[in-house]
């Protein structure tokens, strides 16, 4: 047999013709997904090898997820070179991934890491294990993974990646759309315009387009990013999405995005732009400064106010408002103004104290925002903020404009404010404080959540800060409003992070048992079944 | 299903290539009869009887399905008139159990589907259909078989109308019959188990190669079985054919491009040549050593002796609309087959291509082996079966590697469907022995880690309550998802497409407790008992098959 051997293994000559790869059934099967979790073969000491690397990984991140994370890294890229080209490990390094799986869906660092990682592996075995992860499996944060590092590391996949979206689609029909925005991140990563119609054909599918978080998500991410929103490649994309069978609500939103780009093509250059510029002279800059009209109904001015930087010029500007400062509306507007003022008092603290003193006399129900912009100057503790929080009248604008400070100072919001909202609601509020405190907080929720868009790790931090204190509560309450409030919160909280599903279930559950004992508010009992069926698909089971 | 002897028991060998069917009876004396039941077909133009079935169906352009020889002639036709319309699906046994659909003229044909048409023929065309419906019948199955292709398998015999059907592992139905061959015979047995033997199986049909390690023993009269291992590789007749093709085309055609046609036809060419030239060497050592093939393959040079001689077989096909004749003798043949039988790679596989590629005989048999703990020299003798068992080439490798004595059924195409008729006669057999689990089955976790249920290798059939209390995480019901493979850190890994799901009526707090019993079936095949004793309820779940996306 030795010299058959010698013969098989000569090398074929280049114009030879193989059918070993052919079909032997005739008529050729149309099912791509694979019959078996791996493309690649490993030994089980790899598999081993991998699988300690995330459970250590799980553990460590209890005790200090700083250097858990930075550890991952190093431990994966040993493993790698350990396994050489004995086989492609990308996925052996996702399914191990699964011990840690709460952690990556909920860490955008971890998250990252692992895209990056990824990515540096997807070799000529890539479009097989595409067919595998994307074709195969059902673990969507580790799909996800694998399409995102796709779109930063290998575009030339994009078209494997795409054959398998309606099945991407299907399975997250009923369930968080986490893997659908992956293909939106995959498709934007590659900054490819060739691409547009891929990126139609992601969000016009059903399970995409009527969900309004995920459209949402779509067009701040078209709008944020520099390079898809130009005109150039935005008109396209819109215009081919316009083009298709879309629902009415994301026609408008669509509608929506073309105005606001339109907006920003137009004014080649933002007034805060050009005054935190070194480019352009003092003089230049008082000009652009006079521009902040900051009177009447002045939202855009004030934006632009808030990203000053400008040490000198924010003298001129907060000058100028404290001139104008009963002209300007609408209310909430007037408290963002007072809160500015003091995030940008350096270079006259003493002038903007005495004003805010002033006000503070004169002017009762902005108490609350005066008394934010004192907070930050360090005149009040933290105790008196809130404590004036809590017992203001004036629910409909404080809380936003606390929500908006807390946006530059999360330190506040993780320090003062969580710490306060546990202890402050723990101890025996009536029902009508905790409605009052239910309305702040909602806002303050939603200041993080609406325009902010894209998930960073602080809007993350503050979700599962806020479901935290949520759990806190036993949800025995007498008014439907109470729990109307509540519902809203969590609303909130579940789209800026889906992966506190569970924990909101675990509210919602309590809150079904208590409203289902009181009997008296159907509505709310119906709500909270039909919220509890969108979230809780069923699932495997865990251990005890 | 406790099975009285007394009734008919009709076994079907549901190959990948030929389908076999045979019958058992009991008379007033004891005397136990096994007979092949023919089945009537057009070939040819004609109808007449044959004991086998090939294993294809052909869609004709009317919709109307022919099975078997017809369906075999209007293959052969379509493929001489160089048509480069394929109507017809064969060796579609080895996608059993997966979701794989082929599309024609705008209908959906899955593996069950095909599967069902060959059953339903088997019923309707043979002696089947004049008996009462009061008897059983076993189809057979690879050993290693997994639970959705057992699944699938019964759900195709409950299409064709079969019932009181139960499945047995292909290589204890070829022991069995070949046991109940000798037991026939007076003298000149070839194998004597009145001491413990262990036996090799190799079976290797159509589309599969199992390997299955049996130790057998005669006690008062009974046969007693212990199986010790299970394995299996998609290595069959069809890849030897696909290498002898692929042989033909490296050697006689440079720089074209094959249709799907083409590539047909010289698979096809493949297979005639391969049974061609077992014909020629089959009736070589009739002539020259009575038929003894160990007397020929024992011998260091049996290659040399047979090479003299000279045979060749030569096939003319129209490839790329030119005649050509391809010719093969019989060294270039047991070149073209040697990979499938050798281990050639020494560097394992990177992944399934390679895998696919490098799957050889050798490789499979020393991994059952070696994953089962079992060491070569305990092998007192090899039974080979299967269509494959008569090519000698195989033979002798088999001798080469292992140096042992190998026997075989006396018609090796029908041992496994006559054994599986038998399986009614020895109940002793499954009395007194335990299958082994092929495969670990592990239940997903909604952490992601995998709980193994029952491990590789242990004894079934069984019934068990997992002592662990799990807990519901949604309150809308609970999947169990379940995976197999030698464990949860196999690359074969793969997952059960068989859905295993509660939903409740209504929304439920999650983390309720929750026992799970399970029960594993003769059949292999798992279903579930799950207790809520927060209010006693117990929900049973059989696996339901998952239609494809």
């Amino acid at each position: 047999m030795e010299q058959w051997r010698q013969l098989l293994n000569a090398s074929a000559g280049p114009e030879e013709v193989s059918i070993l790869d052919s079909d032997v059934t005739g008529i050729k099967g149309t099912y791509s997904a694979p019959d078996g979790v791996f493309y690649s073969e490993f030994s089980e000491e790899d598999a081993i090898a991998y699988h300690e690397i995330f459970a250590n990984f799980a553990k460590l991140y209890e005790l200090n997820s700083r250097i858990a994370i930075s550890g991952l890294g190093d431990e994966l890229y040993a493993q790698n070179n350990a396994v050489g080209d004995r086989f492609c490990p990308i996925e052996l390094i996702l399914f191990s991934s699964r011990c840690a799986g709460q952690i990556i869906a909920s860490n955008t660092k971890v998250f990252r890491k692992l895209k990056i990682i990824i990515g540096k592996l997807l070799n000529d075995d890539a479009p097989k294990i595409a067919q595998y992860i994307l074709g195969g499996w059902e673990w969507k944060t580790q799909m996800s993974i694998f399409v995102e590092a796709i779109g930063n590391a290998a575009p030339e996949l994009v078209d494997v990646a795409m054959q398998y979206y309606p099945q991407a689609a299907l399975l997250c029909e009923d369930d968080d759309k986490g893997l659908l925005k992956s293909y939106v991140n995959m498709i934007l990563a590659t900054q490819d315009e060739s691409f547009t119609e891929y990126l139609s054909e992601v969000v016009t599918n059903d399970v995409f387009m009527h969900d309004n978080e995920a459209i949402d998500y779509f067009c701040k991410a078209i709008s944020r990013d520099p390079y898809w929103k130009s005109e150039e490649i935005a008109g396209p994309i819109i215009e081919e999405i316009e083009g298709r069978a879309i629902s009415p609500i994301f026609r408008k939103r669509i509608t929506d995005l073309k105005r606001q780009l339109l907006r920003d093509h137009t004014g080649a250059f933002t007034v805060y732009g050009v005054l935190n510029s070194r480019n352009f002279d003092y003089e230049t800059k008082v000009e652009w400064a006079n521009k902040l009209l900051l009177t009447g109904a002045c939202a855009k001015d004030i934006y632009e106010w808030e990203r000053v930087r400008d040490p000198e010029i924010s003298v001129l500007i907060n000058r100028r408002a404290m001139k104008n400062i009963e002209t300007i509306v609408p209310d909430e507007m007037r408290g963002r103004v007072y809160v500015a003022l003091a995030t940008h008092a350096k270079q006259h603290r003493n002038e903007v104290i005495d004003f805010l003193t002033d006000q503070q006399e004169k002017n009762p129900r902005f108490l609350v925002s005066i008394n934010i912009a004192l907070y930050d100057l360090r005149l009040i503790t933290s105790e008196e903020l809130l404590h004036s929080l809590f017992h203001t009248h004036y629910y409909d604008f404080t809380g936003k404009n606390l929500g908006k400070y807390f946006r530059y100072n999360k330190v506040a919001f993780s320090n003062d404010f969580v710490a306060f909202l546990k202890r402050y609601l723990k101890n025996s509020l009536n029902e009508i404080e905790l409605n009052n405190a239910l309305a702040i907080i909602y806002q303050v929720l939603e200041q993080f959540n609406s325009k902010d868009g894209k998930l960073s790790d602080e809007v993350i931090g503050v979700a599962d800060a806020v479901t935290e204190i949520l759990t806190t509560l036993n949800g025995d309450y007498r008014y439907s409003d109470t729990y109307r409030s509540f519902l809203d919160i969590l609303d909130l909280i579940a789209i800026t992070n889906p992966s506190n599903k569970r924990k909101i279930l675990d509210i919602l559950y309590r809150f079904k048992q208590k409203v289902s004992e009181n009997g008296r508010m159907p509505a709310i009992e119906f709500r909270i079944n039909s919220y509890i069926k969108k979230l809780d698909s069923i699932v495997a089971p865990s251990g005890l | 299903m406790k099975m009285d002897e007394t009734k008919i028991c009709i076994g079907i060998d549901l190959g990948t290539t030929n389908t076999s069917a045979a019958y058992s009876t009991l008379s007033v004396n004891g005397k136990i009869s096994v007979e092949d039941l023919l089945i009537r077909q057009k070939g040819l133009g004609s109808q007449r009887t044959f004991d086998t079935l090939p294993s294809i169906i052909y869609i004709k352009q009317n919709g109307d399905i022919a099975v078997g020889r017809e369906a075999v002639d209007l293959k052969d036709n379509s493929i001489r008139s160089s048509s480069e319309d394929v109507r017809y699906l064969e060796n579609v046994k080895r996608y059993m159990g997966t979701q794989q659909k082929f599309v024609l003229d705008g209908k959906t044909y899955t593996p069950i589907d095909v599967a069902t048409e060959i059953l339903k023929y088997v019923r309707n065309y043979t002696q089947i259909k004049t008996m009462k419906s009061d008897y059983y019948t076993v189809i057979t199955v690879p050993a290693n078989f997994n639970t959705d292709q057992r699944t699938d398998t019964m759900e195709a015999a409950r299409r064709a109308g079969f019932e009181n059907v139960e499945l047995y592992d292909e290589p204890k139905a070829a022991i069995l019959s070949f046991l109940h061959e000798e037991s026939e015979k007076r003298e000149g047995r070839a194998l004597d188990i009145s001491t413990k033997k262990r036996i090799l199986v190799i079976d290797i049909g159509g589309g599969t190669c199992d390997i299955s390690v049996e130790d057998v023993v005669e006690r008062n009269g009974e046969y007693v079985f212990t199986h010790m291992a299970v394995g299996r590789e998609n290595l069959g007749g069809v890849d030897f054919d696909r290498r002898i093709g692929d042989e033909l085309a490296r050697s006689n055609l440079r720089g074209i491009t094959l249709n799907d046609a083409e590539i047909a036809s010289l698979r096809d060419m493949g297979q005639k040549i391969k049974e061609a030239l077992s014909d020629s060497i089959d009736d070589f050592i009739w002539e020259n050593y009575d038929g003894d093939k160990a007397a020929l393959y024992e011998q260091p040079d049996w290659l040399d002796i047979i090479a003299e001689e000279e045979f060749e077989c030569s096939q003319m096909r129209e490839i790329n609309h030119q005649p050509i004749n391809f010719t093969m003798n019989v060294r270039e043949f047991v070149n073209a087959i040697t990979p499938l039988i050798y281990q050639i790679e020494e560097i394992p596989a990177a992944n399934r291509e390679q895998h696919e590629h490098n799957k050889n005989m050798e490789t499979l048999i020393h991994t059952t082996l070696s994953d089962h703990d079992i060491d070569v020299d305990s092998i007192d003798v090899i039974f080979l079966t299967g269509g494959m068992a008569k090519c000698l080439p195989l033979r002798a490798a088999l001798y080469e590697l292992f140096q042992k004595p190998i026997i075989s059924p006396a018609n090796p195409f029908l041992a496994v469907s006559k054994g599986a008729a038998l399986v009614n006669k020895y109940r002793s057999i499954e009395d007194n022995s335990k299958d082994l689990m092929p495969n670990a089955v592990m239940m997903e976790m909604d952490d992601g880690s995998l709980k193994t249920l029952i491990k590789m290798g242990e004894p079934v059939p069984v019934e068990k309550t997992v002592e662990e209390t799990f807990k519901t995480v949604s309150g809308s019901g609970v999947a169990i998802r379940l995976f197999e493979g030698k464990n949860e850190f196999d690359s074969g890994l793969r997952k059960i497409n068989n859905l295993y799901r509660i939903t409740f009526s209504e929304a439920q707090f999650p983390g309720r407790e929750f026992k799970i019993a399970y029960k594993v079936d003769k059949t292999k095949r798992i279903n579930f008992t799950v207790t809520f004793p927060d209010n006693g309820e117990t929900y049973h779940i059989d696996g339901q098959i998952r239609e494809g996306k």
